[in-house]
């Protein structure tokens, strides 16, 4: 137990700085450490998953097929209301209608490559519905080994702005819209891990 | 002495209910940060009174709040976990190192922001809350260097705490 003096006790003196300086390196590497075991480059085992509210849509959606990158769009669509219009974001290849339920079973790059997969919200189990889904679509292209979120629906369009992402372990999630994508690399145990 | 003591702690926990509600009329830049006026209070009393006081006067403000304003939810849980660890890191300093006051106030401030990231973790199960921690405690050092300011001219203002019974006796004769 240390003696003090009050009137001491409370002039800055070189155990503060040191204090300080402590919790500011504490800081610094939580940060960098956090940064660092989050992101890592996408690699042959890595999927791209998307989550609508708690239900994992797709956890194993491939990205790429051998060394060259697959290039199609998801879009995600509830039923439309009154005045409402989907937007293509496609300009060539054939236009699936697929279930949500569908896309979860999708392992084979072949089964993908060079299609557009509409999902849409009919007799859909995981889904509900799409209740609580803002716009009428939400789409995401996959190319370059990466995806980018590139229509949404939402009040600030966060996820369109955060652009292109080749990371592993790096979500894009819009909120409004209660969707979450990111690649998922085997490495790695995921976000509820 | 015991009376005075209780009168004492219920009269800083009230002191501290009042600035955390005024604490919630002022607009907050980043999200998740509060200026944490009522630690003025927590630190007032472990350096002007003993630690005692502190705990007494820190843990009640947090189940009073819970009790009058956010209820016993999330909020409770962050503010909760917060305080616990604030409160073994600022005792651990003041009892075994001559850290001064700024010293106690900035890694308590520190250790209050981590202890509510850790426990919105194992809350959410989310470990990118970490990311956050950075503003946070950069925010939270500098709020409690500037509260460590205000407590320490309180108490340099005020007469020795021990001696406070005689000069109040003094004076009235």
């Amino acid at each position: 137990m240390v003696k003090r003096n009050q009137a001491k006790l409370i002039k800055f003196n070189w155990r503060d700085i040191v204090a300080i300086v402590t919790v500011v390196a504490i800081t610094a590497t939580v940060f960098v450490w956090t940064l660092f075991s989050m992101s890592s480059d996408s690699d042959v085992d890595t999927y791209l998953l998307a989550r609508y509210h708690n239900d994992i849509i797709c956890e194993s959606l491939p990205i790429r097929d051998g060394a060259t990158s697959l290039e199609y769009v998801i879009s995600f669509r509830r039923d439309l209301q009154d005045g409402e219009t989907y937007s293509n974001t496609y300009e060539d290849g054939e236009v699936k209608d697929v279930q949500a339920t569908d896309l979860f079973n999708i392992t084979d790059p072949r089964q993908v490559d060079g299609y557009y997969l509409i999902v849409t919200s009919d007799e859909s189990d995981t889904f509900e519905g799409f209740s609580d889904l803002v716009g009428p679509q939400v789409d995401v292209k996959v190319y370059n080994m990466g995806f980018q979120v590139i229509l949404e629906e939402s009040p600030e369009n966060v996820c369109s702005k955060q652009g292109f992402t080749d990371n592993a372990n790096y979500p894009v999630v819009c909120l409004p819209n209660s969707m979450f994508f990111w690649l998922n690399s085997s490495s790695y145990d995921g976000p509820d891990a | 002495m015991k009376i005075r003591k209780m009168t004492v702690t219920a009269f800083l926990v009230a002191l501290a209910i009042i600035f955390h509600y005024i604490e919630s009329f002022i607009p907050v830049i980043v999200p998740g940060f509060h200026l944490g006026l009522a630690n003025v209070i927590s630190l007032f009393a472990l350096f002007y009174m003993g630690w005692s006081y502190y705990l007494s006067v820190l843990f009640l403000r947090v189940i009073l709040v819970g009790l009058m304003f956010t209820g016993f939810g999330t909020t409770f849980m962050l503010s909760l976990g917060g305080a616990t660890l604030s409160c073994a890191l600022t005792l651990l300093l003041f009892f075994f190192t001559k850290t001064s006051i700024y010293g106690v106030s900035a890694v308590s401030a520190f250790s209050h922001v981590l202890g509510q990231i850790l426990v919105y973790i194992w809350i959410v199960n989310t470990s990118y809350m970490m990311i956050y921690l950075p503003l946070l405690s950069v925010l939270g050092v500098a709020s409690g260097l500037i509260l460590a300011y205000l407590t320490a001219y309180i108490i340099k203002v005020l007469p020795n705490f021990d001696n406070m019974q005689s000069v109040r006796r003094k004076n009235r004769s």
